[in-house]
């Protein structure tokens, strides 16, 4: 069993060892950089310095079950309590890989691929480098967890990528050299946040840097066997779009009918926006048209 | 060409999908209207399913009307199964205690100016009577007179409203009842009329 276990590379110590390497790099930028360049490429990796969190985002279902249970699951933890409750309730056994293929389809194998190769990898809880906005919010997960950095800081496993995890696998095969050279520990990450956004930074705005940091097609990709507890998050942002859809459901409840799916619906929402204020958890609403 | 729909992901306990139209792939979600209907890419797709549990699945339909139907029965399905209850109307509006004052404004301005323009002078004057609880109203005299305004002007609507009834019923009135129009002014009669109607007697109008 520790044979198997040894074999397979610890993506947190991967990301302490390339300390050096992500420092000489950023050197090399900076040496490339003119002087008023160079000037921004140093607040830029400042700003990341300080502004840096961690973004979880997570469809209506799944924050409601985050803050009802406390503890935030990844896909196989939830896989698992599914199968639980089917073998205790129905008497039906199923394995979990079996459960996860049916699930993933034709993107399960990418994932193991991934996450066969180090250890704990079924244990990876993924979530985005954020320095302010509402994180990578499509495909439904509308709803942004916010970890602070000093949260982050506690825990005992972080490691970031500088692209999604599944983006180094190719052709059956993860790129592990590609991988070594983009991984940054908390004490890099703002390093290797300048250095993958070099180019796009003297024409962008210091306003525009969080979008620029973290959004729909670029971010960084960080990683964790930690676990993240209600207690972890003191944030949860939504964008203003988002919101108006739910409250637009309510505005036609107030004047004329809902049917039963729109009622449901609103009461998802409504039983969150409940547990937030139970759990303290500010909401901030972001207008992403800067209104 | 005929079109072919498909759902090929599906987040049953979210009411949110993942679309194939012909070749295009699109993520759809509630309200199911057209700015609801985002175009985008298998990798998305790929992280939808690895990351937040979509449901690869394969479900072909004729139109939208039934794919749509498909997936809030779907929700409706997965909300028995986990247990939970629908919540009444009354639970709902609690919602309104969290909507911040850009969303109340909001309300207001739409029963302003769609809802009285358009004769609903019940459902504006009963928004406006729920926003009128609430602290954030009694806090902001600016809503709070928007609302009270709204109540003012569907009250002027239903005197006119009901003044023009009673012209029209006048002349209802004075085929019906040639001698009794007459003698005696319209309000009286109309009264009579309704309290006969209230009793079940014979002969209301």
């Amino acid at each position: 069993m520790n044979k198997i276990s040894n074999a397979k590379l610890d993506l947190f110590e991967v990301a302490n060892q390339n300390a050096k390497r992500i420092e000489n790099n950023y050197k090399e930028i900076k040496k490339k950089y003119c002087v008023k360049d160079e000037t921004t490429l140093e607040e830029f990796a400042g700003f990341v310095k300080k502004n840096w969190a961690l973004s979880i985002n997570l469809k209506q279902s799944e924050i409601n079950g985050f803050l009802i249970s406390g503890i935030y699951q990844n896909m196989y933890q939830v896989i698992e309590d599914d199968l639980k409750k089917l073998s205790l309730e129905r008497g039906i056994n199923i394995s979990k890989e079996e459960v996860a293929k049916n699930r993933m389809g034709i993107f399960y194998e990418p994932r193991k691929i991934f996450e066969n190769q180090f250890e704990d990898g079924e244990r990876f809880i993924y979530a985005a480098l954020n320095t302010g906005g509402i994180g990578l919010k499509k495909h439904g997960a509308e709803f942004c967890l916010i970890v602070h950095q000093k949260e982050v800081k506690k825990m005992s496993s972080c490691a970031f990528l500088k692209k999604e995890s599944t983006l180094y696998v190719h052709n059956g095969s993860l790129n592990i050299e590609q991988l070594k050279n983009d991984t940054a520990s908390r004490k890099t990450i703002h390093l290797l946040t300048a250095i993958k956004n070099e180019k796009e930074l003297p024409d962008t705005a210091a306003k525009n840097w969080p979008e620029l940091v973290c959004n729909e097609k670029n971010y960084i990709e960080a990683i964790t066997t930690d676990d993240i507890s209600i207690e972890h998050i003191n944030t949860v942002r939504i964008s203003k779009k988002s919101e108006d859809i739910y409250f637009d459901y309510l505005y036609k409840g107030c004047i004329s009918q809902l049917d039963k799916f729109e009622k449901d619906y609103l009461g998802d929402f409504r039983d969150m926006l409940k547990l937030l204020e139970k759990n303290g958890i500010n909401k901030e609403i972001i207008d992403e048209k800067g209104n | 060409m005929k079109k072919e729909i498909k759902i090929i992901a599906l987040a049953p306990h979210d009411g949110w999908a993942f679309v194939e139209e012909n070749e295009d792939l699109f993520l759809l979600r509630p309200p199911y209207t057209v700015s609801s209907k985002i175009q985008c890419t298998a990798k998305e797709l790929e992280e939808a399913v690895v990351k937040h549990g979509y449901h690869s699945v394969n479900y072909p339909f004729k139109n939208y009307s039934e794919l749509i139907q498909f997936i809030k029965n779907e929700y409706i399905r997965a909300k028995k199964d986990s247990g939970t209850t629908t919540p009444t109307m009354e639970e709902l509006k609690e919602l309104l205690d969290y909507a911040s004052e850009d969303v109340l404004l909001r309300f207001l301005e739409k029963a302003d100016k769609e809802l009285i323009p358009e004769g609903k002078i019940e459902a504006a004057e009963s928004l406006a009577l729920d926003l009128m609880k609430l602290d954030k109203l009694i806090e902001n005299k600016k809503l709070f007179d928007h609302a009270l305004n709204i109540i003012y002007k569907c009250s002027d609507l239903r005197k006119k409203r009901n003044a023009w009834e009673i012209k029209l019923q006048e002349k209802s009135l004075k085929k019906k009842f040639i001698n009794i129009v007459g003698k005696y002014s319209v309000e009286p009669i109309i009264e009579r009329i309704r309290a006969t109607q209230q009793k079940g007697v014979l002969f209301p109008i």
